[in-house]
């Protein structure tokens, strides 16, 4: 096992980088779902210059247009191609703005669960025995309330705002990764090189960060992938239930509860192409994630 | 399932019970009621749905018509004899519903226990509380109370009359039906909670009959499931139309949906006061500031700046009245001179440069989730509204719970918390001073508990203070509206619309509505 094959695992280089992107374009299934991933995070980024209005300046956004049809033209001339919800907001630009919020969320609390996710997995699997125990219980115990529920309980606690969602969903999935990684970790420890490194007498801060820590990210990585879809879909939920992000700042989630109410009077659109857009989103990252581990981890590509 | 498919499979059932349902007496009337009420002892809550359903069994002394003016109810006249003291003629040759006679000695019994029925949510004391009551013989009451109260009969509305019989049932033999006689045009045959109401008509009723054999009442909560059985022909009245489905009902054969103008109020408070709150308004570098509220041109900046018509077409679906005063038009304290503001966002523009605030400020608006008929949205409209003149606004809303305890007094030292807020207000008792006395009167003593901007004006004040304590109520009444246009051209508080109440009927089944949104089953007639 500690041969030269298994420290080019160790640290990936740019021939394994190329490789793996190799791998991922030869199949139809995920070049889409990348190339519609990539596309998503291009809208989000570049949104206001993307958008042909602002949907969050309220200044501009007026009720008068509100529940236009697609492909009506608004009051300052704009066609809404996918129609206007009800306070007035065209429906294209509030996805675009609203695919954007939902992304900075996701990907904000996936980091910042990541990083707690890392060292607390790191710190019980290295030092073992009592901390170990100690730092599983509190996951278990993390683990034992739905994600949802814990989510819903401290946004009633912490109040409306981008950043008290990214709170409440960091703190939601940091459990997840220190479990995983944890695991990951205990293996290598058991490993041949793993005893040589600590026959060095290196600091254990050392060790934890140049061997343990890169040796055991990897499954990180694919988890860290589905874990941001399932985001998208809380926070998509939390805003649904009306306790997510303010209401005149909407994402995907608030969008679609935003038209709930007027899908039995006709106006479909308000919830049908957010609808879809999160359902497109959520499935592009899962599909990715999926190949991705397919790639990664030999024994499943095989 | 699409909607048209859904109502085209409506209307196939609609028709199938119209053929087979042809037999029903035209005589009985089955309603589908939104809510139903907490229990049938009309002493337990001060509820809104508790007292419309015991006015069919019961008669007060004072009745109220729809639009809560006071009419002769078991009491044919009421007038002062001195400054502290009413005196009631009561009605000769009245029944219950057990055949006892009514008598004075019935409203002393009804007041004794009404006061004092235990475990009440809210109890009726409130409006028995401070006043004696004196028989003079079996058809003549005094009613006393230490200072000058004008609003004895209205008090003595709220009261359903008992037979003195009952002084001491609880309030399950209320619910069971074994004490529950009353003189009302209805008698109560069955309460099933959760399931039905049945009543039947009183045929010595004293007053104008009622047009219906029997009732059936069920309680179904979702709107869209009590329009269904109105188009199914499962019963013959609903009320609580929501708004997505008001066009489908309009729009059918066989059907007619009844509006009125309602008097509960949505309006704004914008704070007045110089203390420096939590940081709901800023300059617009984000530095805390006083008020700018202090300033009645900015707060007439707000009110002309909302374009009042365009909430009630593209959020309301049409649901509310513009308004710009406590009371609609035709209900009591209503003032002809007083409509709502004509949006102009320019003249607001103008009163804000006026102000010294050109550049405008940073606000953040307050408001309860799901409270008032689409309530965030209505904030969403206003903060849109209010940014086009320059305020960079934000919104925030709560769930109801939460704002409303904030709002009375989430601020430091248990004041109230927000500077701008929206909030709603029915006058349930339908006493002309209450919102008055509630929300313009300077806090203290009493007063003012609804008061949650600090606005004060003396003259406002001693209107208010005059008109309560005159026996007199056509100058009292004179007063209050003198206050209310006073308090209301001062912004005191900003006025938005008042909600409409909705009910719809088959063909044959017509409504007497006004300005209450709860239902009055003897005001279904059969035309």
């Amino acid at each position: 096992m500690s041969n030269p094959k298994a420290m080019s695992a160790l640290r990936p280089g740019n021939e394994r980088i190329s490789k793996t992107l190799q791998a991922l374009m030869s199949k139809p299934t995920t070049l889409i779902s990348g190339l519609l991933l990539l596309s998503i995070v291009v809208s989000a980024i570049f949104a206001p210059l993307i958008a042909p209005t602002n949907p969050y300046d309220l200044a501009t956004v007026s009720i008068l247009d509100g529940r236009l049809a697609p492909g009506d033209e608004m009051f300052d001339g704009t066609i809404a191609w996918l129609g206007t919800d009800g306070a007035g907001r065209d429906v294209l630009s509030a996805i675009i703005y609203g695919l954007r919020t939902s992304l900075i969320v996701a990907i904000s609390s996936a980091l910042i669960a990541l990083t707690v996710g890392l060292a607390v997995g790191l710190t019980a699997a290295f030092y073992g025995g009592r901390i170990d125990a100690f730092l599983m219980r509190i996951v278990d115990i993390q683990l034992s309330f739905p994600a949802i529920l814990v989510a819903l309980v401290l946004l009633a606690l912490l109040g409306k705002g981008v950043d008290k969602v990214i709170i409440a969903l960091a703190i939601v999935q940091w459990a997840l990764y220190a479990r995983t990684v944890r695991a990951a970790a205990m293996v290598e420890r058991r490993k041949e090189y793993f005893e040589a490194v600590t026959c060095l007498e290196l600091s254990n801060a050392r060790i934890i960060w140049k061997h343990l820590l890169p040796n055991s990210v990897s499954s990180l990585i694919v988890l860290a992938t589905l874990q941001t879809a399932h985001s998208i879909s809380i926070e998509a939920t939390l805003s649904f239930l009306g306790v997510g992000v303010p209401i005149t700042e909407p994402s995907l989630g608030s969008l679609i509860s935003n038209g709930f109410d007027y899908v039995l009077s006709g106006a479909y659109w308000i919830t049908f192409f957010p609808g879809i857009m999160l359902l497109a989103t959520v499935a592009a990252i899962n599909i990715f994630g999926d190949q991705l581990r397919a790639i990664i981890n030999p024994r499943i590509s095989k | 399932m699409t909607k048209r498919t859904t109502i085209a499979m409506l209307a196939v059932v609609a028709a199938g019970v119209g053929l087979v349902g042809g037999a029903v007496s035209a005589q009985d009337l089955r309603v589908a009621l939104a809510a139903e009420p907490t229990s049938m002892d009309p002493h337990y809550q001060n509820l809104t749905i508790n007292n419309s359903m015991a006015t069919q069994v019961y008669d007060a002394l004072v009745l109220q018509d729809v639009n809560q003016n006071l009419i002769p109810g078991l009491a044919e006249s009421w007038q002062p004899v001195d400054g502290t003291t009413w005196e009631f003629k009561l009605r000769s040759g009245v029944t219950f519903h057990n055949g006892a006679a009514f008598t004075a000695e019935d409203v002393v019994a009804t007041m004794q226990r009404a006061a004092n029925v235990p475990n009440s949510p809210s109890s009726f004391a409130t409006f028995i509380k401070g006043k004696t009551f004196e028989i003079v013989d079996d058809l003549t009451l005094r009613v006393s109370t230490e200072n000058p109260n004008p609003f004895t009969p209205n008090d003595m509305s709220r009261v359903a009359i008992i037979d003195s019989a009952f002084v001491d049932a609880t309030t399950e033999d209320f619910n069971t039906g074994q004490a529950a006689f009353g003189t009302g045009p209805f008698t109560l045959t069955k309460w099933l909670p959760g399931d039905v109401i049945e009543l039947k008509r009183n045929d010595g009723y004293w007053g104008a009959a009622v047009d219906w054999d029997n009732v059936t009442i069920r309680p179904i909560g979702d709107g869209t499931t009590r329009a269904a059985a109105l188009i199914a022909g499962d019963v013959d009245f609903i009320e609580r139309v929501g708004p997505a489905d008001l066009p489908n009902l309009e729009s059918r054969d066989g059907l007619s949906v009844f509006k009125s103008v309602s008097n509960r109020l949505l309006y704004m408070t914008l704070h007045l006061a110089d203390d420096r709150m939590r940081p709901y308004v800023t300059d617009n570098d984000g530095n805390l500031i006083a008020s700018p509220f202090q300033d009645i041109r900015v707060r007439q900046a707000v009110s002309v700046a909302i374009n009042r018509q365009a909430i009630a077409d593209r959020v309301m679906d049409g649901l509310s009245a513009p308004s710009g005063q406590f009371s609609p038009e035709g209900y009591i304290g209503y003032s002809a001179n007083l409509k709502p503001d004509a949006y102009d966002p320019d003249r607001a523009k103008e009163l804000l440069a006026e102000a010294g605030f050109s550049d405008g400020f940073k606000l953040t608006i307050h408001g309860p989730a799901g409270r008032y008929s689409n309530d965030t949205r209505i904030l969403e409209a206003i903060a849109q509204m209010l940014s086009r003149i320059g305020i960079d606004t934000s919104v925030e809303t709560m769930p109801a719970s939460v704002f409303f305890k904030r709002f009375a007094r989430g601020g430091p030292d248990d004041t109230p918390e927000f500077t701008v807020a929206m909030s709603g207000y029915a006058n349930g008792s339908g006493e002309p001073s209450h919102p008055l006395r509630i929300f313009i009167h300077t806090r203290g003593n009493g007063y003012g508990p609804g008061n949650r901007n600090g606005y004060s004006n003396a003259e406002v004040d001693k209107l208010i203070e005059d008109g309560r304590a005159s026996m007199d109520i056509a100058m009292g009444e004179k007063a209050f509206i003198q206050a209310t246009e006073t308090a209301m051209q001062e912004y005191a508080l900003v006025p938005i619309h008042h909600e409409i109440a909705t009910w719809a009927a088959r063909d044959g089944v017509a409504y007497e509505h006004g300005a209450l949104d709860s239902t009055f089953i003897h005001n279904i007639r059969s035309k």
